[in-house]
């Protein structure tokens, strides 16, 4: 995953432990500009781990994550949010506000508490609500949404700030097979127009039409990094799924082998 | 019904019940010196403790992202009554700064004890969160109940904090109960902007750039000021910190900046009408406005966890 690019996100020898067990394993990746990162890899092999100490969110035991070469937990809380944003599997939504409202908070966050949204952060708000296709229910309270409705407002707030890194977690969980393939759309786009883009996806396909780059794990270590045509192989996807993977056309199809350890 | 006719409506509410708290009652030949010298004041205290316990209500509700959350069922205003009767204990005089502060740091620990026994693996479940509470409540109850028994002279001031009244009070309670919500509510409104973000999760609320740990410790101390300011004035008087954030986001929506003003103001309102009817229902004889908050409270209380359908916990 070497760019001549600067890289935007840089994690070297990442390690962090739940109760003794090794969820992450000395993984070391960068991110820049225009890149689209697929983390794949099976469950519990610590892909939404290594996400969230990607973020900040958990402070990595050995290792260290860097926002443009700067040591990420000593980025002031509101530079970071402005740099990197985040959209977890499944945020919660106690109270009904609305869908406008929820897609601004992050701008709100920046402004004095006594000030209200100018035209300018309205407007972005609208823009990245119409980017995933909810400028119709702006007024609506999120509660009232489905939940892949729901995914997608967050992915609008994810967007509205500017963000330079866009992290995602499963970010097509919820979505129908249409706004599966307009969110997967959209984030090859953005990434296009030079955001630093990675996400954690199950589907294996996806990573391979979509991404530029695949980082495989298992077991919390990295199996394979670098390009997508690199990092996906019949050898690596055996190794770290332990099933028979073949290439067919630009996908791939799958067939449960004899010698999975599964 | 568009917002400034919801504002409306509410300041309307605001003054009959102010109305309703200098007039009401059995009095006798009622003339202006003895309503400006007794009525005045204790409608004044009805409303600083109403709208510290909306305010205080509405603060704990989107912190601990929890609608059933208040400083009754929390234990924030027995800790702030135990803080009060152990003043009371060590002679210190009443509704003086030793007793606020006591009152402040019972109020406090109460609140961040429940807070913490609730959490575990860096989450807080609802249902535990009530638990803990309610467990909190009940202790720091018996420690004043243990108090009464064993100091029998200062036992009527302890009932009272107990049961929740408001009486016609000193310039001191009043200056006190002022000063100590004026400072909770400035300390909370600008924390508005983030209580919104953490009503999305703790983890969002990161992502976002809110410092989500420093935020839930000024949001408690915040918080703890006003339960002392509602203690202060008026004792420990439940589920107007429940019914009325619910009320007011009904009507104004989750906005935490709006919701804190509308809920002191609607809060100031329903204790002074509380208190009215305190005086009034079976006069000569008053009722504890505790006492009548509870009666209307608990079935409220009830009402929203039907309604929930579990959904809270």
């Amino acid at each position: 995953m070497n760019s001549s690019k600067t890289p935007l996100l840089e994690a070297h020898g990442l390690c962090f432990s739940y109760n003794g067990h090794n969820a992450v394993d000395k993984v070391s990746l960068t991110l820049t500009a225009g890149q689209f990162l697929g983390i794949a890899g099976p469950n519990g092999s610590g892909k939404s781990t290594l996400l969230r100490l990607l973020a900040g969110r958990l402070k990595p035991g050995k290792g260290r994550v860097l926002l443009r070469g700067r040591e990420l937990n000593l980025v002031p809380a509101h530079s970071r949010a402005a740099e990197i944003a985040v959209l977890p599997p499944e945020p919660e939504s106690t109270y009904g506000f609305s869908v406008l409202e929820t897609v601004l908070m992050g701008k709100m966050l920046a402004l004095p508490w006594w000030r209200d949204a100018d035209g300018k952060a309205l407007q972005s708000a609208e823009e990245a609500l119409e980017l995933v296709g909810l400028e119709s229910v702006a007024r609506r309270a999120l509660t009232s949404l489905s939940s892949g409705e729901r995914q997608r407002v967050f992915l609008a707030q994810a967007l509205c700030g500017g963000p330079k890194v866009l992290l995602l977690d499963e970010p097509t969980s919820h979505l129908d097979l249409r706004h599966w393939l307009e969110t997967m759309l959209l984030l090859k786009k953005l990434a296009d127009k030079g955001l630093a883009v990675a996400a954690v996806l199950h589907d294996i396909n996806s990573v391979a039409e979509y991404c530029s780059h695949a980082l495989l794990l298992k077991d919390g270590r990295t199996s394979a990094s670098g390009t997508t045509r690199q990092a996906l192989t019949p050898e690596t996807l055996r190794s770290v799924y332990g099933i028979e993977a073949r290439q067919n056309g630009s996908g791939w199809r799958f067939a449960l082998s004899d010698a999975s350890p599964h | 019904m568009k917002n400034s006719s919801r504002y409306a409506l509410l300041l309307l509410g605001l003054l009959a019940a102010a109305i309703a708290g200098v007039f009401s009652g059995a009095v006798q030949n009622p003339d202006l010196e003895m309503l400006l010298r007794l009525r005045l004041p204790r409608t004044l205290l009805a409303a600083l403790a109403g709208a510290a316990l909306g305010c205080c209500g509405s603060v704990m509700q989107a912190v601990l992202r929890n609608p059933l959350a208040d400083p009754y069922i929390m234990g924030t205003s027995a800790g702030a009554g135990l803080g009060a009767v152990c003043a009371l204990a060590l002679g210190l005089q009443t509704h003086g700064p030793g007793f606020y502060a006591l009152a402040f740091a019972g109020a406090f620990c109460a609140t961040a004890f429940a807070y913490f026994m609730a959490r575990a693996g860096g989450k807080t479940s609802a249902a535990t969160l009530v638990l803990s509470g309610v467990m909190v409540s009940s202790f720091c109850g018996a420690l004043i109940l243990f108090f009464m028994i064993a100091r029998q002279k200062e036992s009527l001031p302890a009932l009272l904090f107990i049961m929740g009244s408001v009486n016609e009070g000193s310039p001191s309670q009043l200056l006190g109960s002022a000063a100590l919500f004026l400072g909770g509510a400035a300390a909370l409104l600008p924390l508005s902007r983030r209580l919104d973000a953490i009503s999305f999760g703790e983890e969002k609320a990161f992502y976002l750039g809110v410092n989500t740990e420093r935020l839930k410790l000024r949001a408690m101390l915040g918080a703890a000021l006003l339960a002392c300011a509602a203690v202060g004035a008026a004792g420990t008087v439940g589920f107007i910190g429940l019914a009325v954030p619910h009320l007011m986001r009904a009507l104004f929506g989750p906005n935490n900046r709006r919701l804190l003003f509308v809920s002191a103001l609607c809060g100031a309102g329903a204790l002074m009408a509380v208190d009215a009817a305190a005086r009034t229902l079976l006069a000569p004889a008053e009722i504890p406005a505790g006492l009548l908050c509870a009666l209307c409270g608990a079935p409220f209380f009830l009402y929203l966890l039907k309604r929930s359908k579990n959904e809270f916990f």
